[in-house]
């Protein structure tokens, strides 16, 4: 069941906007005798919240004391809300706001969006789902564990063979990492690496071996095979992602579309 | 009334399986139908693995113990949060807005959100105005009382032989929180399904997941349930299965049989709570060897892992306990709690673990229960607990993988939201000033997306760590070259030779070799990581003549006379480390003949424990005596395990 449907179908709903509404109506406690109604819906409502606490429905002589008891219950709240009691009560308060909130949201149900709405709102926002610049490539590292003092001159030796064109997969260090990398945005690399190593990586020429380069953990030598641009990827690579944000957006729309609408109703003073 | 109860609990299975059927044929309802492993293939995809780090334990604003303590954070925030994003956490200002903001500074490869299943529903009704159950004396008590109180309520029926579910906010038939928990559930699956990066980018995987919560006699008992991919029954909770076994079979049915896709496994944690029941020698029903052997075999299908390290301490090993021949390793004096009463459980079993009471068993801890695992292979021919490993944080925050020891911030919304109550002896259980930050869980991935990631986890090729991000790889085998730190092929002849962590082989006459290599945490720029001081390797057998398990530790790589420091006044380091490490170990005692389990342990530099940087925050006056208590460690070493390695006897 729907939170609107649910909410329609509880008692408590009923009291308190049946009440709210008896309290404007009949609020004049000299007038005429306030009067309550009994309908079939609202005796069902009893019958079936009785039949789920108790997973019976209810007997009639059962039936007749839910229905004595909401009478009770009901010239209680009206009594109470004519003198005010529910006003500065924060729990009342909240509870009131949720279900206008449910109202609000459940008031106009949303409609699936199609394609051309979700490449809209893809390239109104380009921002959410921006891609940052990154890189693919290859390292040979140098390991300051292994090579000491002789970190760096291993490290530029190796580099005249690599330019020379020898076989990367063949010279250097194992690295725990592995040796190719990417495409990684400078952060992820940052992560592995160490930030440093990441700035310097993404400034590389493409195709040539450049270095070497200082990281967390010793000198590499490196060859960026790709630059991946940064912007906004496709549709088809972040649909359900921009499909999600839209539909929220669309809700807390009309969260506010209500607002406004009931702020006309409202003669507003000394607020902003 | 035992009928009635019986007729709830069918009619919510009965429910469970129309939601889980629903599921299935629904091809045309977004958002979940639609590409469940449809996804581009990564652009990234690394033949020789790369190290994921993630958070597989992290609770959101819809446990109900989150809830009570004013956390906020829904599902779709805490994904966010794992990404980079701040969130909000209480305690809350007069106008109901949170009062602290916190991120972490590096994101988080891929999360697993998992609230606890019990009570999804209850929390919902008993928070959305207009529900049936608004007014019920139990829901008035949940949020009218004090946080501790409120979680209790629904706490202590999770430690009850016959645990139930409240007739006041459920319906006798139950059916009203199973209909509640089914639109939650939904909520979870879709705020999972949003935060995948189903992009060629690959940069996010969540994954759909819940905890399972049993703690019958209050010892912990509890798993986390995590989903391949998006095909997910509907949560299984203490009440419908009170058994590991109920559980197991449930998923069976429900996700493994099911014929959709669906894959599952389930993750074990707190065993240091659990009073030697977690994992008691046990096969109930079955009458003969072969029975017992098929439990077996179904229990290692099931629980492949285990999460050693989290908020509620350390689960890897600890001094004293009988039932272990070997030296006492001082390494596992970290992040232990200590208890009252009587310590040792020996063969037997205790209870309220998770109230920080009762004995400790050997088998509370991951080296006891791998000997365990070792010596019920030699008994019935089947390893029950052929575990690899994880760390996670269990945050109750939301926050998932924030594990900086200098600003830990408390892990469960008012409970601990404030030094004092930090640094104190904590409320509910024993907490305080002996919880942790927690830890992180790493996998050896060839991508980041949820099939690469679930196929790691599966094979148990991860490790964990208490919290940095070291990377650490082992592999096995009598056949590995003797100077594989030095070749450019390392990784190539490893696979090719070996096996890695997680992995089995058959004893050979040659020793075993043991290639270990780890790289320290790169940190970021402002916080760069600390320095590694060695690798130790962790042996666990049985001994072929007195069948008695024995355990021993080497230090195989690094230094651990390398003279660093740490200044507990100021938490400055001093010395120096190694930035990697790998070595080439030969076992000096190898005999092929006995069952046995290797695995690393990779230990930082000396740093300041969380407690020592928030202790020297405040003013020398402000200070709580648990500052200057001498049994709280004020500095300690972070640290990462791998999963072990199996070796089979030769008979």
């Amino acid at each position: 069941m729907n939170p609107l449907r649910r909410l329609l179908h509880e008692p408590l709903f009923h009291f308190l906007v049946v009440g709210g509404l008896a309290a404007a109506l009949f609020g004049d406690r000299g007038g005429a005798p306030r009067r309550i109604d009994m309908d079939e819906g609202l005796r069902r409502g009893l019958r079936q919240d009785f039949q789920r606490r108790t997973g019976a429905p209810p007997t009639a002589q059962e039936e007749s004391a839910l229905l004595r008891r909401w009478v009770d219950e009901e010239i209680l709240v009206r009594e109470a809300q004519a003198l005010g009691l529910d006003r500065g009560d924060v729990v009342v308060r909240r509870r009131l706001l949720q279900k206008m909130e449910f109202l609000a949201e459940e008031s106009r149900p949303l409609p699936e969006p199609d394609e051309a709405t979700l490449r809209a709102h893809l390239e109104s926002h380009p921002e959410r789902w921006q891609v940052a610049p990154g890189v693919r490539f290859t390292h040979v590292f140098v390991g300051r564990e292994r090579h000491g003092d002789a970190t760096l001159a291993d490290a530029r030796a190796l580099l005249a063979r690599l330019v020379a064109g020898e076989d990367p997969a063949s010279l250097g260090d194992p690295f725990l990492r592995g040796r190719e990398v990417g495409p990684s945005s400078r952060d992820e690399i940052a992560a592995q690496f160490g930030a440093e190593f990441a700035s310097r990586v993404t400034e590389l020429p493409v195709s040539t071996w450049s270095g070497p380069v200082g990281s967390s953990y010793g000198l590499h030598l490196v060859r960026v095979e790709q630059r991946r641009p940064g912007g906004p990827p496709p549709l088809a690579e972040v649909r359900e992602a921009v499909r999600h944000d839209w539909i929220e957006e669309r809700r807390a729309e009309a969260r506010r579309a209500k607002l406004d609408d009931l702020r006309r109703h409202y003669d507003l003073r000394g607020v902003p | 009334m035992n009928q009635l109860r019986a007729r709830g609990r069918r009619a919510g299975l009965l429910l469970a399986l129309a939601v889980l059927a629903g599921g299935c044929a629904t091809e045309s309802s977004p958002p979940l139908a639609h590409g469940e492993d449809r996804r581009e293939p990564c652009a990234s995809r690394d033949e020789w693995r790369k190290p994921l780090f993630g958070d597989l334990h992290v609770h959101t604003t819809l446990s109900f113990d989150a809830h009570a303590f004013e956390v906020g954070v829904t599902p779709d925030q805490a994904y966010r949060f794992a990404r980079g994003e701040s969130v909000d956490l209480p305690p809350v200002d007069a106008a109901g807005r949170p009062t602290r903001r916190v991120r972490i500074d590096r994101p988080l490869d891929f999360v697993a959100l998992t609230d606890h299943s019990e009570f999804l529903g209850e929390i919902e009704n008993c928070t959305t105005p207009g529900s049936a159950a608004w007014d019920s004396e139990t829901c008035r008590t949940y949020r009218s009382a004090d946080d501790h109180v409120a979680t209790s309520l629904f706490g202590i029926q999770l430690t009850q032989e016959q645990g139930k579910r409240f007739p006041d906010v459920c319906g006798a038939d139950g059916l009203g929180c199973a209909e509640a928990a089914s639109a939650v559930w939904q909520r979870v699956q879709e705020a999972a399904e949003a935060a995948y990066d189903r992009s060629p980018r690959c940069e996010f995987t969540s994954f759909v997941a819940y905890e399972y919560t049993a703690a019958k006699g209050a010892s912990t008992g509890h798993r986390n349930v995590i989903f391949r991919n998006a095909r997910v029954p509907f949560p299984t909770t203490y009440f419908e299965q009170p058994t590991p076994q109920g559980l197991w079979g449930e998923l069976q049915a429900t996700c493994l049989d099911a014929g959709n896709g669906c894959d599952v496994l389930a993750i074990p944690h707190n065993s240091n709570e659990s009073n030697g029941t977690m994992f008691a020698v046990e096969y109930p029903g079955a009458t003969t060897p072969r029975e017992e052997r098929e439990q077996a075999a179904f229990r290692a299908r099931m629980e492949p892992l285990i999460e050693i390290f989290q908020h509620k301490g350390d689960s890897e090993c600890r001094n004293g306990l009988s039932g272990i021949v070997g030296a006492a390793d001082e390494q596992c004096e970290f992040e232990k709690w200590t208890r009252p009463g009587p310590q040792d459980c020996g063969d037997g079993t205790g209870s309220l673990g998770s109230a920080n009471y009762g004995c400790y068993s050997r088998r509370d801890f991951l080296r006891g229960i791998l000997l365990e695992g070792l010596k019920e292979e030699q008994r019935i021919g089947e390893n029950p607990y052929m575990l690899g490993v994880i760390a996670s944080t269990d945050s109750h925050n939301g926050t998932a993988g924030r594990v900086s020891e200098e600003d830990f911030g408390g892990h469960r919304g008012t409970d601990d939201d404030t030094p004092e109550k930090q640094l104190g002896t904590g409320a509910l259980t024993a907490g305080g000033i002996a919880y942790d930050p927690g830890g992180l869980a790493g996998v050896w991935a060839e991508e980041n997306s949820r099939d690469s990631i679930f196929d790691a986890l599966r094979r148990r090729e991860t490790f964990g760590t208490s919290g940095p991000r070291i990377a650490v790889r082992l592999f096995a085998g009598s056949g590995l070259d003797a100077d594989l730190c030095a070749r450019p092929d390392m990784l190539r002849e490893a696979y090719a030779k070996g096996v890695p962590m997680g992995g089995s082989l058959a004893a050979t006459d040659a020793p075993l070799r043991l290639l270990v290599s780890a790289l320290r945490d790169a940190g970021t720029a402002e916080r760069p990581g600390t320095p590694l001081q060695r690798i130790q390797v962790v042996k666990g057998w049985i001994d072929r003549t007195d069948g008695q398990a024995h355990q021993q530790v080497w230090d195989v790589a690094g230094d651990p006379d390398n003279g660093a420091s740490v200044d507990e006044n100021t938490c400055e380091t001093r010395g120096a480390g190694a930035d990697s490490l790998c070595t080439v170990w030969t076992d000096p005692d190898w005999d092929p003949t006995e069952r046995a389990f290797y695995y690393a342990r990779v230990l930082e530099n000396p740093t300041c424990r969380w407690s020592t940087w928030t202790c020297n925050r405040l003013a020398p006056a402000d200070r709580p005596p648990s500052c200057s208590d001498p049994s709280i460690r004020r500095t300690q070493q972070e640290r990462a395990w791998t999963s072990p390695v199996f070796v089979e006897a030769r008979s």
